[in-house]
């Protein structure tokens, strides 16, 4: 009787070892063999095998590959700088391999992004595609463990270059495709956005007037309804993990308000009390929530993209509409005037367009607001990425209508 | 001794169909495919702006995966919406219709398909789609219904966007005969199809494409109105319209693909006789099809093409295409 026992036991033991066995039969294969010339390396084979010495030591250093293992990410999208770059930048091969693992594992981070983005896919769409790094920190004022501040970069084809963050980092056509992802190599290093909107506004002298109007805006909203916080402006320009996305100003300065008739704070004062009271909120003929404004930032909203806080276009996360338009967009992508960016629902805000018309003057961006016959104004400094977005600076006067 | 061996064998039993433990993906809820197209809203801002409309939106925030063919803003204009306007008064049904044709369930990487014609995929609503993976000179070609994806497998925590150079129009006929009957340019042909007993014909489970004269193309050929075609023999009928349609399904696109450097091929038509394929290229750097039968003077041009049918593709061409007689 045990003898039996064992018998079945091990009968059904061999069933059970060779139930998840699978052997497919194939058919044998037919015709004559394709040569395989698909990337045929690992990311960190091909920085091996590349002149990205210093930046493949740093990548083997940092142990990122193991950390991308452990999280489950099989494929990257590197931007890999140069040793010229990189030495320029302060990081000599002496640096790299005395630094620490954390200090090389944010430098790495911050060049990769999950997933990858082949170089033929930047390469048919005008305009840049947001790539969303590795890099996140718990470091910057306002933002903690919990609620970390995300680094992006923003790539793309124009003319025949490579840009990233609206800067040519190399010339176009130089990706490498690995297994696991694509390396784009780069002839700079791209300068990580240090401070936000609001600090970088008001430590550059040339825009107090501007601030000035943001201010006088905000303490009028502020008097109509101190409890509504949603169309301040200032808040919105600081790095906060709830106000701040990621948005795109084209800031005034002082002389471009000069230009447009504002000559003095005292202007901005007078023009700015025109409208008193502000109103409460109301529904339009249309349903839609409205939310007056002052009647200086009547002229200044479209300046940010009509961001306006919480009230306005915001992202899934609730944060301002992640809208970065560099030069390349503004110059390269035609739908940009006018874009629609946000859905307007009954009961809640309006549909909100971008209220600016962009057109290309010899390879660099000019705007003017949409459907003013107004000869488009150039931007005087382009490009200057922050922590919360974009700035563009304009001096040759308003967006007015 | 043999509690020990039983013992053992039930663990190795248990064991035996563990799988090894996965590393868990990498599922932060911020890089699902609702926030990938927020990121790049300055290209598919007309894509969300139907997302939104239509609900999906909060479909693609899900768990997944998904792929979602997102027709670019261009892609958009080229379709036929000048403004986000045009989009915010389309029909919601049309709008649903075409959003729920471009979510497909589970990660489609296409490039790793055969490298194949028209190969049979379902969306997640469960409406067909033929997806083409084709090498022309340097370039590995993909196309879903004829039309290009331009970035591919972008990724997302939730699934993958493939990047359309047009917006797909929905499947909404069963048969091409449905096609022809539901398209206004084409209600001369139906008659015609109807009179020479064809029409049952393209409404059967075989796959057809039809190269078909619009009414403009059949009044040039000198069947201007419906009672002209009703007096017309049905065997003289048939034998025209055999030469504009053949079994098969071909997108424009699958001729381009297939065309050698002579830029010129040969399309057997139903009734065995072939006509010239031409492929042209166009001064906005794309390329185009012109078709020719052996009667025709000047090569005719499609004006719709790839209209999809669940038994095939409708092109709508110029010109009716003529045999020698």
């Amino acid at each position: 009787m045990p003898g039996k026992l064992l018998w079945c036991g091990l009968s059904a033991l061999i069933l059970c070892m060779s139930a998840c066995r699978r052997q497919d039969i194939e058919p044998d294969p037919v015709g004559e063999p394709v040569s395989f010339n698909g990337p045929d390396k690992t990311v960190e084979q091909l920085l091996e095998k590349s002149s990205h010495t210093l930046f493949y030591t740093a990548w083997k250093r940092s142990g990122i590959s193991e950390a991308l293992k452990r999280k489950g990410i099989n494929a990257v999208t590197v931007l890999a700088p140069a040793d010229k770059a990189l030495q320029a930048g302060g990081w000599t091969m002496d640096r790299i391999n005395k630094a620490t693992v954390a200090d090389l594992d944010s430098l790495v981070r911050y060049y990769t992004s999950s997933g990858r983005i082949e170089q033929t896919s930047l390469a048919l769409r005008p305009g840049n595609y947001a790539l969303k790094t590795l890099l996140l920190s718990a470091s910057i004022p306002n933002f903690d463990e919990s609620n970390p501040y995300q680094y992006y970069m923003y790539a793309g084809r124009h003319n025949d270059s490579l840009y990233v963050n609206g800067k040519g980092v190399n010339k176009w056509g130089l990706a490498m495709e690995a297994t696991n992802g694509t390396i784009y190599p780069i002839e700079q290093l791209i300068p990580k956005p240090e401070t936000d909107m609001l600090t970088w506004l008001q430590a550059d002298g040339r825009f107090t007037f501007y601030l000035e109007a943001m201010r006088i805006s905000d303490s009028l909203y502020t008097d109509a309804s101190w409890w509504d916080q949603q169309r301040q402006n200032l808040p919105l320009l600081s790095a906060m993990p709830m106000t701040g996305g990621s948005f795109t100003v084209f800031a005034p300065t002082n002389n471009a308000f000069i230009k447009s008739g504002f000559t003095s704070v005292e202007d901005i004062r007078q023009y700015a009390m025109r409208a008193l009271p502000i109103g409460e909120p109301y529904s339009d003929e249309n349903g839609y929530y409205v939310y007056p404004v002052s009647p200086m930032d009547s002229i200044l909203l479209p300046h940010r993209m009509d961001q306006t806080g919480g009230n306005g276009p915001i992202s899934p996360d609730r944060k301002p509409l992640p809208l970065l338009f560099f030069n390349n967009d503004m110059t390269d992508n035609k739908m940009l005037s006018g874009m629609m960016i946000w859905l307007g629902n009954i009961g809640q805000g309006p549909n909100v367009y971008v209220r600016i018309e962009f057109s290309n003057s010899n390879g660099q961006a000019a705007i003017r607001r949409l459907h003013s016959t107004h000869t488009p104004i150039p931007l005087a400094e382009k490009n200057i990425m922050l922590l919360n977005g974009l700035i563009h600076v304009v001096d040759e006067g308003l967006l007015v209508p | 001794m043999k509690k020990v061996l039983y013992t053992g064998m039930l663990l190795a039993a248990l064991t035996a169909c563990n799988k090894k433990d996965e590393v868990q993906p990498d599922n932060n809820g911020n890089n699902r495919i609702n926030f990938v197209i927020a990121d790049n809203l300055f290209n598919f801002s007309y894509f969300n702006t139907a997302l939104e409309r239509t609900g999906y939106l909060k479909k693609l925030a899900g768990e997944g995966p998904f792929t979602v063919l997102v027709p670019d803003n261009i892609a958009f204009n080229r379709s036929g919406y000048g403004n986000h306007d045009a989009l915010l008064t389309e029909s919601l049904s049309i709008l649903n219709n075409m959003v729920s044709y471009h979510i497909l369930g589970g990660k489609w990487e296409f490039n790793k398909l055969p490298f194949s014609f028209n190969q049979e995929i379902r969306t997640d609503a469960g409406a067909r789609m033929f997806v083409t993976r084709w090498v022309k000179n340097a370039d590995t070609i993909l196309m879903i219904n004829g039309t290009r994806i331009t970035a591919r497998n972008l990724p997302a925590s939730n699934g993958l966007i493939q990047v359309m150079s047009e917006v797909l129009p929905p499947l909404v006929n069963k048969t091409v005969s449905d096609a022809v009957a539901a398209d206004t340019s084409l209600t001369l042909l139906n008659v015609a199809l109807q009179q020479s007993g064809m029409k049952e014909q393209l409404a059967s489970d075989e796959v057809y494409t039809l190269m078909v004269p619009s009414n403009r193309a059949l009044r040039a050929a000198g069947y201007g109105s419906i009672d002209k075609i009703n007096a017309e023999d049905p065997a003289v009928l048939r034998r025209l319209l055999s030469y504009t349609m053949f079994k098969g399904r071909k997108f424009v696109y699958d001729y381009i693909l297939t065309t050698s450097s002579t830029n010129q091929s040969e399309q057997a038509m139903l009734n065995g006789n072939n006509i010239i394929i031409k492929v042209i290229s166009k001064s906005d750097g794309t390329q185009d099809i012109t078709l020719k039968g052996t009667g025709n003077a000047q090569p005719a041009n499609i004006v719709k093409r790839n209209v999809l049918a669940g038994n095939g593709v409708l092109h709508v061409v110029d010109a009716l295409l003529k045999e020698n007689q």
